[in-house]
C-alpha cells in the first residue's frame, strides 16, 4: 500500500488514457482509439477498475493503481493455492513489487491468468490451460514467446518420427478448438484491431527499450562510435536509440532467433517433464530478452516468475532464481527508481555507465545458461517422483 | 558442466551480480547524514583523531571517525574526494560483513540475505551503522565459540563504533554466566571471567579513555540524553503512533500534520515518561525472562532480539535506521535454526521499509505523499510493528517456558559456571 499513490513511470498516462477511452467510446472502439500495440484485454480490466472504482469517488489514476494492487494479492492467492507453500509466495509477491504497484505497469495483469494456465497444465487440464494461457496471451503478448515450448510439452515426442503417437482429436479438442474459438470471439468483436496490435509491437524500433541487454551495449557503442548518426551518450549515460536500420538490427534478430530455435530444439530432444518445460521456457524467454529489439526494461518479469515457479518444483534452481530476480528488479530500478522519475544521481561509477556492466552480466549469464542446458546438458532433469510427466497427449 | 560445477557457476554470477548492484548506488547522495560523515572525515583529517573527535561535537563513540579518517587517506590517493571515501568505506564493509558472515556460516544463501537486508541502510542511504558489523559478527562469533577474550575485544570494537550493541551487553552477560537464578552466583569461575572478560574490556575502555578523555563520555551522555530530542526520530515506533496523536491533540504546541502526514517532535518531558517505562519494563522483564532460560547461543539471539525491539518499539529518540542490528541478529538466528524464517522475514521488511517510506532510495524521500485514504501509512506501519512486538514479547516472556530448547547443533553456553 505503500506505494499506491506512486506516479509510475510513464507508461500510467497511456493505461490512464486506455482506461477514459474504453469509458468514453466503449471496449470496442476505445480499443482501436488507444492505437497500441497491447492486446485488448488489458482495456477491459482497466475498464472493469474504473467503473467499480468510480463508485467509490476513486479517480483514473486510483483506479489504475488499485487494479494493479487487486492483480498482484490475487497473483500471491492464486499461487499459493496452487502451491501451498507461503515462502516462495511470499518471495514471488515481493519481486513483483517494485514492477507492479511502484512503477504501475501492467504485466501484473496477465499473471493470474499465467499462473492458472501453469498449474493446469501441470494438472493435465488441456482445456482449462488453454483458456487461460489464452486469456493472458490476449492481456499481454509475451507469453506467446513460451507456446512454442509448451506446444512440445504438450505434444511429449521427442523425435518426428514418433508424430503418429500424437492423439490428435484429443489435441483437437482441448487445444486446438478452445484456443480457435477464443482467437475467433475476440477477433470477431474487435475486427482485425488486435492483428494490428500485434504487428506494432513487433515492429518498434527501439534498439533496447532501456533492456540491459545486448542491445543495450550496442546502444552505447553506437552513440559512442557515431554520435552524430545515433545521438551521444549524455554525462557518461547511454540513451535510448530508435532505428528501424537492418544493418543494426539484423545481427540481434538473427542471434534471438538462432538461439531460440536452438532452444526450442534441444527441448524437443529432452523429457518433457513439467521441471524442463519451465527450464527450457526460461531459457528460450531470455534468448528474447537478452538478444531481440525493442524489448523492454520490464520484460523480464515473465522468466522471474517462471524461475520462481522453477524453485518451487525444484529447490536445486534456488539460484537461478535469485539471479533472474534481482536481474529483472535492477533492470527497473537503475531506469525509474521507485516511483518511475528515475535515479536522483549519476549511473556513472569511475567513467563507466553501470548498465553497460549488468548488460554484459546479463548476456554472459545469459549465454552460460543457454550453453549449459541447452548445449552442453542431456537431461540432466530427469523426471522425479515429485514432478508431473507432461499430459499424455502421446499415447504411450 | 554438471552437479557442482554448474551450481559453483551460478553461485560467482550471484557474486558478481551482488557487487554490480551494490555499485549502482555508489553516487546516491544517502541521507542528511552523509554531511556529518564528511565533516567528521575532514576534522580527523585536519585536526586529528582525538581532537577532530572532539569537534564533531556528536553523540556517537570515537571508532567511526577512524574508519572514515582511514577511508579519506586511502581514497586520496586514489584521487577520490571525500564523499567518494565515505561511500566506498560503507560500500567495503558491507562486503566485509558479508565475507566474514560467509565464513562463519558457510552458508551462501544466507550471506546473500545479510548482504542484500544491509545495501539500502548501508551503500543506498550511507549510514554508517555497517562499519559496526564486521565487529559484532566476529564478536558474535567467539562467542558462540567460547573465544571469550576475542568476543570482548570485538564486541568492544563494535559498542565504540556505535553504541547500539550495548543494549544486548546484559543478554550477552547472561549467556557468558550461564546461571538460571541469582542464588547460582558460587558456581562462577570469577577467575575466567576476569581474565576473559573484565580485563580486555577494562583494557580497551581504559585506553579509550586515555586517549579521548571526557569527550568519549560526553558523546555517551549525548546519545543518552540529547539522542531524545525527538519523540521518535522516524523510527516506526508507539513514539511514532503518540507523535501523531499529539500532533492531531495539540497543534498550537507540537505542530500539525502537513498534507496528512506526521512530522517529527521534540518530546514534551511529561509525555517522554511513558514510552521511556514502557521500555525499562518490557526489557527487564526480557532479561529476567532469559536468565531463566537454558543459555543456548539460540536462546541469546533470540532474547537479544526481543529486548533490542523493546528499545526500538519503546525508547525516545529511536531513528528509523536503528533496527538494523535486529535486522542481523535476526539473520543470525536464521542461521541457527530455520524455525525463525517468518521472524527474519518480518524483521528485514520492517527495517527496509521504515527507511524506504521516509529516505526512498537515494536519502531524498518519497516523491509521492504517504496519505492512503486519508491514513499516514506509517501509522499502519508503526500499529503494525507495535502488534508484533507486543506479540513476540508476550508469547516469549509471560506466556512461554523454555520454547527454544537447546538443540544438537547449537553451542551451549560458555563454560563460566563450574561444574
Amino acid at each position: 500500500m505503500v506505494f499506491l499513490n506512486s506516479p509510475g513511470t510513464e507508461d500510467v498516462g497511456s493505461w490512464k488514457r486506455w482506461a477514459n477511452n474504453a469509458d468514453t467510446y466503449g471496449l470496442v472502439s476505445g480499443f482501436k482509439a488507444n492505437g497500441d500495440m497491447y492486446p485488448p484485454f488489458a482495456s477491459i480490466i482497466l475498464l472493469v477498475a474504473l467503473k467499480a472504482l468510480s463508485l467509490l469517488g476513486i479517480d483514473v489514476f486510483g483506479a489504475v493503481k488499485i487494479s494493479i494492487l487487486f492483480s498482484l494479492f490475487l497473483t500471491s492467492f492464486i499461487f499459493w493455492l496452487w502451491t501451498r507453500d507461503f515462502t516462495i509466495t511470499v518471495i514471488l509477491h515481493l519481486s513483483l513489487l517494485l514492477n507492479s504497484v511502484a512503477l504501475g505497469y501492467i504485466d501484473i495483469f496477465i499473471v493470474p491468468s499465467l499462473i492458472l494456465s501453469m498449474w493446469a497444465l501441470k494438472k493435465h487440464k488441456l482445456t482449462l490451460f488453454t483458456v487461460f494461457f489464452s486469456i493472458a496471451c490476449l492481456t499481454k503478448w509475451q507469453p506467446v514467446i513460451i507456446a512454442p515450448f509448451i506446444a512440445l510439452y504438450i505434444l511429449n515426442i521427442k523425435q518426428i518420427a514418433q508424430w503418429r503417437q500424437i492423439e490428435f482429436k484429443r489435441l483437437f479438442w482441448s487445444v486446438l478448438f478452445p484456443a480457435s474459438v477464443m482467437l475467433v470471439l475476440t477477433l470477431s468483436i474487435y475486427g482485425l484491431t488486435p492483428i494490428g496490435a500485434f504487428k506494432a509491437a513487433t515492429q518498434s524500433f527501439f534498439l533496447s527499450g532501456y533492456a540491459l541487454n545486448f542491445n543495450w551495449l550496442l546502444t552505447y557503442f553506437l552513440e559512442a562510435l557515431y554520435p552524430a548518426k545515433y545521438g551521444s551518450i549524455i554525462d557518461g549515460q547511454a540513451q535510448l536509440i530508435l532505428t528501424p536500420s537492418l544493418v543494426v538490427t539484423f545481427i540481434p534478430r538473427l542471434l534471438f532467433i538462432l538461439l531460440y530455435i536452438i532452444t526450442v530444439i534441444s527441448f524437443f530432444r529432452r523429457d518433457k517433464t513439467f521441471e524442463n518445460l519451465i527450464l527450457f521456457s526460461i531459457v528460450g524467454y531470455l534468448a528474447y530478452f537478452t538478444f531481440n529489439i525493442s524489448v523492454h526494461e520490464n520484460h523480464l518479469f515473465l522468466a522471474t516468475i517462471l524461475s520462481i515457479i522453477l524453485f518451487w518444483v525444484n529447490r536445486k534452481h534456488l539460484a537461478l532464481m535469485l539471479i533472474l530476480i534481482l536481474m529483472f528488479n535492477i533492470n527497473l530500478l537503475v531506469f525509474y527508481g521507485i516511483d518511475g522519475g528515475g535515479l536522483m544521481f549519476s549511473r556513472v561509477i569511475g567513467g563507466i555507465d553501470i548498465t553497460l556492466l549488468l548488460s554484459f552480466f546479463n548476456v554472459i549469464f545469459f549465454l552460460y545458461l543457454w550453453g549449459a542446458n541447452a548445449i552442453l546438458r542431456k537431461n540432466i532433469h530427469l523426471t522425479k517422483k515429485t514432478l508431473s510427466a507432461a499430459p499424455p497427449v502421446a499415447g504411450s | 558442466m554438471q552437479g557442482k560445477y554448474y551450481k559453483s557457476i551460478l553461485i560467482g554470477f550471484i557474486v558478481l551480480l551482488v557487487t554490480v548492484i551494490s555499485m549502482v548506488f555508489l553516487n546516491s547522495p544517502g541521507t542528511g547524514d552523509t554531511k556529518y560523515w564528511i565533516e567528521w572525515a575532514n576534522n580527523a583529517d585536519t585536526y586529528g583523531l582525538v581532537s577532530g573527535f572532539k569537534a564533531n561535537n556528536e553523540m556517537y563513540p570515537p571508532f567511526a571517525s577512524i574508519i572514515l579518517l582511514v577511508a579519506l587517506k586511502a581514497s586520496s590517493l586514489l584521487g577520490i574526494d571525500t564523499f567518494g571515501a565515505v561511500k566506498l568505506s560503507v560500500f567495503l564493509f558491507l562486503f566485509l560483513t558479508s565475507f566474514l558472515f560467509w565464513l562463519w556460516t558457510r552458508d551462501f544463501t544466507i550471506t546473500v540475505i545479510l548482504h542484500l537486508s544491509l545495501l539500502l541502510n548501508s551503500v543506498a542511504l550511507g549510514l554508517l551503522d555497517i562499519y559496526i558489523l564486521p565487529s559484532l559478527i566476529l564478536s558474535i562469533w567467539a562467542l558462540k565459540e567460547h573465544k571469550l577474550t576475542l568476543f570482548t575485544v570485538f564486541f568492544c570494537i563494535a559498542c565504540l563504533t556505535k553504541w547500539q550493541p550495548v543494549i544486548l551487553a546484559p543478554f550477552i552477560a547472561l549467556y557468558i554466566l550461564n546461571i538460571k537464578q541469582v542464588a547460582q552466583w558460587k558456581q562462577l569461575e570469577f577467575k575466567r571471567l576476569f581474565w576473559g572478560v573484565l580485563f580486555p574490556a577494562s583494557m580497551i575502555l581504559f585506553v579509550t579513555i586515555s586517549v579521548y578523555r571526557l569527550d568519549l563520555i560526553m558523546a555517551l551522555k549525548a546519545a543518552l540524553i540529547n539522542n531524545n530530542d525527538y519523540l521518535s526520530g522516524y523510527a516506526l515506533n508507539f513514539n511514532w503512533l503518540l507523535t501523531y496523536f499529539l500532533q492531531v491533540l495539540f497543534p498550537e504546541r507540537l505542530g500539525s500534520l502537513i498534507d496528512g502526514q506526521v512530522h517529527l517532535i521534540g518530546t514534551p518531558r511529561v509525555v517522554g515518561l511513558i514510552p521511556r517505562l514502557l521500555f525499562f519494563l518490557s526489557y527487564i522483564i526480557t532479561v529476567v525472562s532469559f536468565l531463566r532460560c537454558e543459555k543456548t547461543f539460540e536462546n541469546l539471539t533470540f532474547y537479544s532480539l526481543v529486548g533490542y525491539l523493546a528499545y526500538f518499539t519503546f525508547n525516545i529518540g529511536v531513528h528509523e535506521n536503528h533496527l538494523f542490528l535486529a535486522t542481523t541478529l535476526s539473520i543470525i538466528l536464521f542461521m541457527v535454526n530455520r524455525k525463525h524464517l517468518a521472524l527474519m522475514l518480518i524483521l528485514i521488511l520492517m527495517s527496509n521499509i521504515n527507511l524506504l517510506v521516509f529516505n526512498g532510495l537515494d536519502g531524498g524521500g518519497l516523491m509521492f505523499s504517504r496519505v492512503i485514504g486519508k491514513i499516514d501509512i506509517t501509522l499502519l506501519l508503526s500499529f503494525f510493528n507495535v502488534i508484533f512486538f507486543l506479540f513476540l514479547w508476550g508469547a516469549n516472556t509471560l506466556l512461554s517456558k523454555n520454547t527454544h530448547p537447546v538443540q544438537e547443533p547449537l553451542a551451549a553456553a560458555p563454560t563460566i559456571v563450574g561444574d
